[in-house]
């Protein structure tokens, strides 16, 4: 049971999430160079062990990613094809535990990594408080995350379903904006863990570049790296058009409308992204101008980029570095744009011809 | 009426459908086919849902070379219909009512007949899936299209329900609608002229013989 869990659901949360591994990947190891890894790694830990501020930001960033897991595994073991797992709950309490805390050391294991790292150091540089509330902190998250699968397993279904009743302040939901409505409704914490990273991304970049002053450049960059945190997201929104609006095709809705309403979505969806440029931007309109067609025409080529992969992941990840790289080389250059009007019109060709020979439900 | 000409489909090396021509006139048409066999993919091609290997003409409307227009002549009504789980009913129908461009009273008239108008304001997450299917069915038999298309109509549904859309159907095709089913259920002569069987068997769409 364990490797069907493994091969199911955790490979699927390691795939779904794998844009956010990425850039953990990349905190920890690309921004500094080889011969310097060891020692920022180790100033990173000690600055996390050392002080009790320190320490409630590892175990909030342990918080986020558990809760993360936890709903994320909720609302696939809600899906008609994992109903088989109900069939853990006629096992015994023990074995039952047990499964679940192996497949959750499976779910947790980078933070396990981190985990181990940080005792060992917290022991060589004698901090034994430190220490113990690491075991402690990871233990009961550990063991609470697994006690909470269990009982949703074994007595989820004395809960019982609310109806689902209209209220009378419903709001009404145009077709162009249900997949925005699928984030806020189905995918929250998702969207907020995106835009919590797109923030600290974005000022992050700034920072760094803090000395240069408002330069177009420095904010289309700080951009690109809020719109490259969206790349999950983007993925998420395509998965949900395959299931949920694939009847839509058969509709006689233009292509150019569908595109519209796409750009629409992703208008929509950085927000806070335009608002977090318009006050780096210092209210500078050309700025700001070009950073909505900059953030829109990445969003929409991420979009289209994903159809042309049909959907998978794996490559769509093999694309985005070098989507990365042209964008840098064409901020840099100060021809983004003329990058931004290009990506548009690339992702409008595609939906206007290339659209309808795409069926992404085959792929599946 | 419908023609469909060398028409070839493949999921990935798998050639689910390869065959030359089929052409139905006006009426009503039964697909009959097993398990496997293709009715959906077939008719996933005919509603312009997924992509394929030569030409779909409905009353000599080309589906690749006008797919709008050719979209609205037909209305499709999947075997397992998804939609968005956080929406209701009726904002489902209201979408459909603008771009099938029907009449407010043709919502209310076809939910009060499959008796679907009480569950209208609750989200469609919370439907069964015979309700799913009849909202479907709604759906489908908005507006004013020529032809419907509708896969596995039957299943899901109470009997009653199945009486009230045979019924239906007599009644768009005695206005000169056409329809295309599939069904695995036998579709009782008695209750529905049928003018035309045909199974799909390797492939190939063949007259049906029983």
């Amino acid at each position: 049971m364990l490797k069907l869990l493994t091969d199911s659901l955790a490979r699927e949360f390691y795939q779904q999430h794998a844009g956010f591994f990425l850039f953990g990947l990349y905190i920890l190891f690309g921004i500094v160079g080889p011969g310097q890894l060891i020692e920022y790694h180790k100033a990173r830990v000690l600055a996390g062990i050392s002080s009790p501020e320190g320490l409630i930001l590892v175990f909030s960033c342990w918080f986020l990613y558990a809760a993360k897991a936890h709903f994320f595994l909720k609302q696939k073991l809600n899906l008609p094809q994992y109903t088989f797992i109900k069939e853990t709950s006629s096992q015994v309490k023990n074995i039952q535990l047990r499964l679940w805390l192996k497949f959750y050391s499976v779910i947790l294991l980078p933070v396990l990594i981190y985990v181990v790292l940080l005792i060992g150091l917290s022991l060589k540089y004698h901090f034994y408080s430190s220490a113990i509330s690491i075991i402690l902190v990871f233990s009961a998250l550990f063991f609470g995350l697994a006690w909470l699968r269990f009982q949703a397993q074994t007595f989820g279904f004395l809960k019982q379903k609310s109806r689902q009743v209209n209220n009378k302040f419903q709001i009404k939901k145009p077709f162009f904006s249900w997949p925005i409505f699928y984030l806020f409704s189905e995918q929250p914490l998702m969207l907020l863990i995106c835009k919590i990273i797109s923030f600290i991304l974005f000022k992050g970049i700034l920072w760094m570049f803090a000395d240069i002053g408002i330069d177009i450049r420095i904010l289309l960059i700080a951009l690109l790296a809020s719109v490259l945190c969206h790349a999950v997201l983007v993925f998420n929104l395509l998965n949900f058009e395959t299931r949920f609006l694939t009847f839509s095709r058969s509709l006689p809705i233009k292509f150019s409308k569908r595109a519209w309403n796409w750009l629409f979505t992703f208008a929509i969806i950085l927000i806070p992204e335009w608002l977090f440029l318009t006050i780096a931007a210092n209210y500078r309109l050309a700025i700001i101008a070009n950073g909505i067609l900059f953030g829109l025409a990445g969003l929409f080529f991420l979009q289209t980029l994903l159809y042309l992969v049909k959907l998978d992941m794996e490559s769509y990840l093999k694309w985005l570095l070098p989507f990365f790289f042209i964008a840098m080389l064409a901020i840099l250059s100060q021809y983004y744009l003329l990058f931004s009007i290009l990506l548009i019109i690339c992702s409008f060709l595609f939906y206007l011809f290339k659209f309808k020979k795409i069926d992404l439900r085959d792929v599946e | 009426m419908l023609s469909l000409t060398n028409i070839s489909k493949k999921y990935g090396s798998h050639e689910v459908l390869k065959f030359q021509g089929w052409k139905i006139q006006h009426g009503v048409h039964w697909l009959k086919g097993a398990n496997g066999t293709g009715k959906s993919t077939l008719f996933r091609i005919i509603s312009g849902q997924t992509p394929f290997n030569g030409e779909v003409e409905l009353d000599g409307v080309n589906l690749k070379k006008q797919p709008i227009l050719f979209r609205s002549k037909i209305s499709f009504a999947e075997a397992e219909p998804q939609y968005p789980l956080f929406i209701t009913g009726e904002e489902l129908l209201n979408f459909y009512r603008e771009i099938r461009k029907a009449e407010d009273h043709e919502v209310t008239y076809l939910a009060d007949y499959f008796e679907m108008q009480p569950f209208l304001d609750q989200k469609i997450g919370g439907y069964s899936s015979g309700m799913l299917k009849k909202l479907s069915l709604i759906c489908a038999f908005l507006g004013s299209p020529d032809l419907y298309i509708l896969d596995e109509p039957l299943t899901t549904i109470d009997t009653d329900s199945a009486e009230k859309l045979y019924h239906l159907i007599k009644t768009r095709s005695s206005e000169g609608k056409s329809f295309l089913l599939s069904s695995h259920q036998q579709v009782s002569s008695d209750k529905l002229q049928i003018d035309g069987v045909f199974q799909l068997i390797d492939k190939q769409i063949l007259p049906d013989k029983c």
